[in-house]
């Protein structure tokens, strides 16, 4: 006897699909979890691309920056036609074109000059900068109100990803030493903005920054679903010219002003 | 003691002759001068490890004979 009717050819109906084929996959968790994402320069273009097409759709960006035509070989969502406008509010635009049903914020602003408590509004961080004084300061916050971090960072063919999930693991200061301090506001890779100074920038290709930011977002993937035997501790560090790809340690500096508190 | 750093991006090596209480940082920038290192940060990893910059080479269980690697920490984005 027919106890049920079942449907055939749905699974490529449905855009989550694949995704869900994931036995630990959860579209709720993910479609509900609050990211902020922290400068939408190479690897923010990136992050955000993967996030929208992960599941998640409750995403704040934050950036200053205007755009400039040597962002364009690698941020996917800008164009020609683009240069000279905000880089957060472009974002915004192109990721409804990815997504119509997403909730995305934007900030045209410093990080730090948003409220001391904004960062406490989210569930995860995505570091996406290019330069240490910001990284700190949103580190030093996601220390403070225990939210995971997960820092990107990329030079030329060398990229690295931190992840930070305060009280557990050391922070990104824990690793840092005084040859961090000679370049602490120093921009990298981005400009956008009229600078006083030269300040040299690095290479920086596309190629890397997808490799860096589709760890970014796949180490949130599993911090959602709260997989902590699979999150990656701490450091994930890549080189392209000498093709590796490892995971360091970085061990809590007991003396470190965020993780003995 | 004796130490030896390897550059990790040229794949260069040097012996460096140390003191206990000598510091990663130290070590950090001594090496990066010899090599005329780019302006940038670095940081030094022992095996899967990266090392606080702080420490003394006692307080990270360097001994003598041990081969540190000079790595790029990349902080562009």
């Amino acid at each position: 006897m027919i106890s049920e009717t079942i449907k055939i050819d749905t699974h490529d109906t449905d855009r989550y699909d694949r995704l869900k084929r994931y036995t630990w996959f959860d579209l709720q968790k993910v479609s509900q979890t609050n990211v902020l994402v922290v400068g939408v320069g190479a690897l923010g273009n990136e992050v955000c691309k993967n996030l929208v097409l992960s599941g998640f759709k409750r995403i704040t960006l934050v950036d200053m920056d205007d755009i400039v035509r040597s962002n364009l070989n690698r941020c996917v969502f800008f164009n020609e036609k683009d240069v000279e406008k905000k880089k957060a509010t472009i974002i915004k635009k192109e990721l409804k074109k990815l997504e119509v049903d997403i909730d995305v914020k934007a900030y045209v602003s410093r990080i730090q000059d948003l409220s001391e408590d904004f960062i406490s509004t989210f569930d995860i961080v995505l570091g996406c900068l290019d330069n240490i004084s910001t990284r700190l300061h949103v580190n030093a916050h996601c220390y403070h109100y225990k939210i995971p971090y997960i820092d990107g960072g990329t030079q030329g063919l060398i990229g690295k990803v931190q992840i930070v999930r305060p009280p557990n693991t050391s922070c990104l200061e824990c690793a840092m030493n005084k040859t961090h301090k000679k370049i602490r506001d120093m921009r990298l890779s981005c400009t956008g903005e009229q600078t006083t100074f030269y300040e040299p920038k690095y290479a920086a290709d596309i190629n890397t920054t997808s490799i860096i930011s589709a760890v970014q977002v796949q180490e949130a993937l599993k911090i959602v679903h709260k997989r902590y035997d699979a999150v990656i501790k701490d450091l994930f560090y890549y080189d392209g010219n000498r093709n590796v790809f490892e995971v360091l340690e970085v061990p809590i500096n007991p003396n470190c002003n965020h993780t003995m508190l | 003691m004796r130490i030896a750093v390897k550059d990790a991006e040229t794949g260069n090596k040097i012996n460096m002759d140390l003191e206990g209480d000598n510091t990663v940082e130290e070590v950090i920038e001594g090496a990066a001068d010899y090599w005329k290192k780019d302006p940038g940060a670095y940081v030094l990893r022992y095996g899967k490890k990266v090392l606080r910059g702080a420490m003394s080479l006692d307080e990270v269980e360097i001994q003598s004979n041990d081969v540190l690697e000079l790595i790029p920490d990349p902080e562009g984005g």
